[in-house]
């Protein structure tokens, strides 16, 4: 038994989590209402709404700070409801710089992944948890809310960088398929690994449904294509339900030039966050550890990121590159930082492993 | 093309100028394509290093990808790849890099900052990024540099005056530093390489373990001055002579630690651990010199030495507690045995000691128990009886298992209570000559990315030259390095506060008339 887990405040405070993504989808719901139909109502109410995420947000974040006396990014599940709140937070900055609306449709579902991928998470890496001696310091407060901030701003470069391919490049309906029946099953493998490693309520049930045993590698298998099969079904689903978007969806997409900028400022709003909070990770990494930097895995894949970002910002800078060149960029840095944030997690093993309970 | 975003690649242009330089070999060290392709060589060795097991997880790369696969792997420092020679080499390029970038370019960023005055001074012409507004204007030149000073103050407090021959220069200029923000970052980088580097040959790192009430020695590398020869070991079994000019020993530091006291504590009702704590006393000369508490994030210097709480278990007992039912006996006998002390059992003739303890027991192979770790998991005593003097069993028992009895005697049985046993600490003790230097290069590369991207490097110059006819024409001219949008607020401001200014009266002043 958890003693911070008292029954109904922890679940009080997920219940919160989830009406936040129930409001980030009437909020989307806003955006493509604008987009589709233009009435100016549409959009007041967009903005409103995305202010009443924020708000809605931070009231969750504090609650979960409150009940669990600690800052609430000590684990996977609650640093995916600060990644959130880093994207929201970034984005209605934009918003009020850019008032491009079109935007809310690619960024929000970014918040809106990070809630329902914490939630798909195993059930006990959901709960409030004690906090372990190692992350009993000031230093989570600040490093690892720069981080996640970060993450929030590289989110909004990677739908910008997405948003410019389809925008200028030949992205046709063919590749939208490929591309999803690629990405989807490699999301239901992976979600079936992080429910085999906890031995979630939810891979018994699948090993039992299956009338399999952990010990017997063809049902392991079994399982985990049934996983790659259901990601892949809702994956289609998806690339199918995008055959009907409106041609005036994409006119109202700014243009190419406009979005290079933003795509631009995104990093340069995540760029120096991402600095700062490695800088401060290695700090931390000296008063605990003895040591600022020692190769952990997490370390590393930051490491890489920031060099990805490094070679944006040259290239964007001094290399003259824009457009496409730096869009495919922005992907592989923001493909980078999910697998830094993650993939590592899960993936690999290493002094960073906070996010399993 | 946007508005804003021919701003940026006319921004461009002006960076990417490339400055002369002649030096082929500076050129190749200090090029761009270096940079990139170092960045893109140094992202992918990183990423090799966090797949392929490392240091003493090696062994494991022979059961994922073979024999030879591992073997290879071993020639070419897969297994180390954060310390092999080749990733220290691109260390060492990216270094050289940074340095040639600095040396190449400075002198280009300090033209773009300086030169710029004196061409103003020469010829009315204005960098092409520049933004440029003209007034022609009655007053005589030196009201009207009067009062565009007065208007350029209200954006630039601090204003510098140049005279040509005919022309007069007000030159001001906002977050120059920001000019060399790149350069700032590329300075930190250099320092922390350099921190790296003198950690490597400077520093010490070595565990203390220390048993509760006990004492040991610290562990520290020294470093004695003069010529010494090494090899340096190369790949496929190759070794070169390296002559250093210093030597490095493992001697003891000048103090001890004692162990009071190792507190674990645990959440009520939980297995997660909510502190670890090392009570130490120092001990210097055979006396205490402080008492001193090492946490987790809460470490302690002594003599330049940082102690850190690195890990923590059992070895060997206090007591252990248990009951002894003996052969014939129906009763059992309460016993709280001293660890390695033999004991009477009462007037019964049998005597017992405990030899041995395992906190985490497990079965190596049917009979044979072996330790698999120092945390208190499954503990284990082994305990040696005789009877009359006699050596009669010595048997293993397991506490968590008390059906399962290897004593071979007939009758002899023991039932497991408690134990007491004597937790250890493991102290990292950690000299880092190079933390200063990585701490102001951390200071330098943060302060450098938030000034490139969140100060703006700003200028403005108001020229101002005599009309043939009379009256003067005055030149605002601004530049700027980034955030134009902001900057064209700043100008249009300037350019409304030189409109109030140039088109009131003229005043007749001694100034004016002269």
């Amino acid at each position: 038994m958890n003693p911070l887990d008292n029954g109904f405040q922890d679940a009080f405070s997920q219940g919160l989590f989830l009406a936040l993504f129930v409001l980030q989808g009437v909020t989307w719901g806003f955006y493509l209402a604008y987009a589709l139909t233009k009435k100016d109502w549409q959009y007041a109410w967009a903005r409103r709404m995305l202010w009443a995420c924020v708000a809605w947000n931070v009231g969750a974040l504090i609650y979960r700070w409150a009940v669990a006396g600690h800052a609430p990014w000590a684990n996977q599940y609650e640093s995916a409801t600060m990644v959130a709140f880093g994207v929201l937070a970034l984005f209605s900055y934009f918003e009020r710089e850019a008032k491009l609306p079109i935007l809310g449709l690619l960024v929000l579902p970014a918040a809106m992944v990070a809630i329902a991928a914490a939630n798909l998470l195993p059930e006990e890496y959901k709960h409030i948890s004690p906090l372990m001696p190692a992350l009993q310091s000031y230093w989570l407060k600040i490093h690892v809310s720069c981080m996640l901030t970060s993450y929030g701003a590289f989110a909004s470069t990677f739908a910008l960088s997405l948003l410019y391919l389809i925008k200028t490049g030949n992205w046709t309906r063919k590749t939208t398929w490929i591309a999803l029946a690629i990405a989807s099953p490699l999301a239901g493998w992976f979600f079936g690994y992080v429910h085999q490693s906890a031995r979630s309520d939810f891979w018994n049930w699948l090993m039992a449904a299956t009338g399999g045993t952990e010990l017997a590698y063809g049902d392991t298998a079994k399982a985990y294509a049934i996983c790659a099969a259901g990601a892949l079904a809702i994956g289609m689903l998806l690339a199918f339900a995008l055959q009907f978007l409106p041609q005036r969806l994409m006119d109202s997409v700014p243009d190419a030039g406009t979005l290079d900028e933003l795509n631009y400022r995104s990093v340069a709003i995540g760029f120096p966050l991402l600095t700062l909070g490695i800088i401060l990770g290695a700090v931390w990494g000296h008063l605990a550890w003895g040591r600022y930097w020692g190769w952990d895995p997490k370390e590393t894949w930051a490491f890489i990121s920031w060099l990805i970002f490094a070679f944006f910002l040259h290239m964007r800078v001094f290399g003259g590159w824009e457009g496409r060149k730096i869009a495919w960029v922005g992907l592989i840095g923001a493909g980078s930082i999910v697998f830094t944030y993650w993939g590592v997690n899960f993936l690999l093993s290493g002094l960073h492993a906070y996010a399993k309970p | 093309m946007s508005e804003q975003a021919k701003a940026v690649a006319d921004e461009s242009v002006l960076a990417a100028a490339k400055p002369a330089v002649r030096d082929p070999l500076a050129r190749i060290l200090g090029s761009f394509k270096l940079t990139l392709s170092l960045f893109a060589l140094l992202g992918l060795f990183s990423a090799f290093g966090t797949f392929i097991p490392q240091g003493d997880e090696a062994p494991r790369i022979a059961q994922l990808y073979g024999d030879k696969a591992y073997k290879l792997a071993m020639q070419l420092g897969l297994d180390q790849v954060y310390h092999s020679w080749w990733f220290i080499m691109v260390l060492a390029m990216m270094a050289l890099n940074l340095i040639m970038v600095t040396w190449v370019r400075v002198p280009h960023v300090w033209r773009i900052s300086r030169e710029t005055d004196a061409v103003l001074l020469k010829d009315p012409l204005v960098p092409k990024t520049a933004f440029t507004r003209v007034w022609d204007t009655p007053l005589p030149p030196l009201e009207a540099l009067d009062r565009a000073r007065r208007s350029l103050q209200l954006e630039f407090p601090r204003l510098a005056q140049k005279e040509g021959p005919k022309r007069r220069l007000l030159v001001g200029e906002k977050h120059f530093l920001s000019l060399w923000a790149a350069h700032i970052v590329h300075l930190g980088l250099l320092l922390l390489l350099l921190a790296g580097v003198l950690k490597i040959l400077f520093g010490s790192n070595h565990n203390v373990i220390v048993k509760e009430g006990g004492q040991s020695a610290v562990p520290v590398e020294q470093v004695h001055w003069g010529l010494h020869v090494r090899r340096l070991d190369l790949p496929f079994g190759l070794s070169l002579p390296l002559p250093l000019l210093y030597e490095r020993s493992l001697d003891n530091a000048d103090f001890q630690i004692y162990l009071d006291k190792f507190d674990v504590r645990y959440y009520p009702g939980t297995a997660s651990p909510s502190l670890f704590r090392s009570d130490v006393k120092i001990i210097r000369n055979g006396e205490i010199q402080t008492a001193a508490s090492i946490l987790v994030n809460s470490p302690l210097a002594v003599d330049g030495l940082l102690l850190y709480q690195a890990s923590w278990g059992y070895d060997g007992l206090y007591s252990a507690e248990f009951e002894v039912q003996l052969p014939g006996e129906t009763e059992r006998l309460d016993i709280r045995a001293p660890y390695l002390q033999r004991i009477k059992l009462l007037d019964t003739g049998w005597e017992l000691e405990v030899m041995d303890f395992y906190p985490d027991a497990g079965m190596a192979s049917p009979g044979v128990l072996q330790n698999n770790s120092d945390d208190l998991n499954n503990p284990a005593i082994r305990v040696q009886f005789w009877k009359h003097g006699v050596e009669k069993s010595l048997t293993w028992f397991v506490y968590a298992m008390p059906d399962i009895q290897m004593a071979k005697v007939p009758g002899l049985k023991l039932y497991g209570k408690t134990v007491d046993p004597v937790p250890f600490t493991v102290l990292q003790a950690n000299a880092d000559p190079g933390a200063p230097i990585a701490a102001l290069g951390a200071f330098l590369v943060v302060f450098g990315v938030f000034s490139a991207f969140y100060l703006f490097y700003r200028k403005a110059w108001v020229l101002v030259e005599p009309l043939e006819g009379g009256g003067s024409r005055v030149t605002l001219a601004g530049f700027v390095r980034r955030n134009k949008i902001a900057f064209q607020r700043v100008f249009t401001r300037l350019g409304q506060s030189l409109d109030e200014g140039l088109s009131a009266e003229p005043k007749t002043t001694l100034e004016t008339q002269a």
